[in-house]
């Protein structure tokens, strides 16, 4: 039931998710292949373990390296700029299988960076932040889907896009806002014992932010590069 | 992969030096009513600063950052360099280029202060 939640959910927001083929009805015609969903459990959503879901090429012994469900700790370098907070990012993630080669990746991010003042007042009287690359903090929430490809050597690469919630604050400035930001990025992961990987990660976040001091909405840009330990936890 | 990553961190790079170019900046020219709006030093809305100004003090030119000049007002303040009125509109209404001593320097210089 949870996990038809979460699809429904990730479907919602534009998740990737997709639909695989399945078995022909047995009363439709020989040109009927037409990928359908069946219910109540939509295919693609499936355990990795259902055949009909796999698709071509996957390689679904390695994944049984990552398990059905999994938790991240890790750290790493935030830039932002202007008003994207940057600095030390610290996340957790959280990850739920939910189909042969996509994971839902839920996570927390904090990002510490330093509080100094970089807002001023222009000439027209607008306020403007010119913040640095590793000023300000936030802490955000997302959800995404992982979507890992076949492994090269010991490296299993993996894309990651989704949609995250988060507050931003400059100290400095006393100035916070709202950001939703548009996450895509990728990494690799490594098993290095049974149900312990090394995952290193980049990501692009892409969005707009409101915030309060007359500054209105900005456009949120930033990049982030992280690396942590992923646990399998069944 | 590797050209298309590169492009990507240079149009980031692009994209966030465009974003962030201003005239004015807290160190100089910003509006303000008190210092802590500034990197240095305010000085306060008057006729010779309308709107007020943000500056840093100053003992020679070059301590002063690109386009402003160490003018001897207030012991010693960045102030834009100028050659006529239409280079100070920037700043906003009352805002000309006159004649200041140089700080340091013994000769006169222009920059841009209220009318």
């Amino acid at each position: 039931m949870s996990r038809q939640l979460i699809a429904i959910a990730l479907v919602a927001a534009g998740g990737v998710a997709q639909a695989q083929p399945v078995e022909p009805a047995p009363d439709a015609g020989p040109t009927a292949p037409v990928p359908t969903i069946p219910p109540p459990v939509p295919a693609s959503l499936a355990p990795a373990s259902a055949p009909a879901s796999e698709a071509p090429g996957a390689p679904a012994a390695s994944d049984d390296e990552i398990g059905d469900q999994g938790i991240s700790a890790a750290i790493g370098l935030a830039t932002g700029g202007r008003v994207t907070p940057g600095g030390l990012r610290i996340a957790g993630h959280y990850l739920y299988q939910l189909s042969a080669r996509d994971w839902f990746d839920g996570a927390a991010s904090f990002t510490f960076g330093s509080g100094s003042a970089a807002c001023f007042r222009d000439r027209q009287d607008a306020l403007v932040c010119s913040h640095g690359l590793a000023d300000g903090s936030g802490v955000e929430i997302s959800a995404s889907i992982r979507r890992l490809f076949a492994p090269q050597g010991a490296f299993r690469p993996f894309a990651r896009v989704g949609l995250g919630l988060g507050l931003v604050r400059f100290g400095g400035d006393d100035v916070s806002g709202v950001a939703i930001p548009l996450h895509g990025g990728g990494g690799v992961r490594v098993t290095v014992a049974p149900a312990i990987a090394v995952v290193a990660d980049g990501e692009l976040a892409l969005g707009f932010g409101g915030f309060g001091h007359g500054l209105g909405f900005e456009p949120q840009l930033g990049l982030a590069i992280t690396a942590g330990a992923e646990f399998r936890l069944r | 992969m590797r050209s298309a990553i590169i492009a990507v961190i240079a149009t980031m790079g692009v994209v966030l030096t465009a974003c962030q170019h201003n005239d004015v900046s807290r160190e100089v020219g910003a509006r303000c009513d008190v210092s802590a709006e500034c990197d240095d030093r305010c000085l306060a809305p008057s006729a010779d600063y309308p709107d007020g100004f943000c500056t840093v003090a100053c003992n020679d030119r070059s301590e002063c950052p690109s386009d402003t000049t160490c003018a001897d007002h207030e012991g010693g303040v960045c102030l834009f360099a100028c050659s006529g009125d239409p280079d100070c509109t920037f700043l906003g209404a009352g805002w000309q280029c006159k004649a200041a001593d140089l700080r340091g320097g013994g000769i006169k210089v222009m920059v841009c202060r209220g009318s």
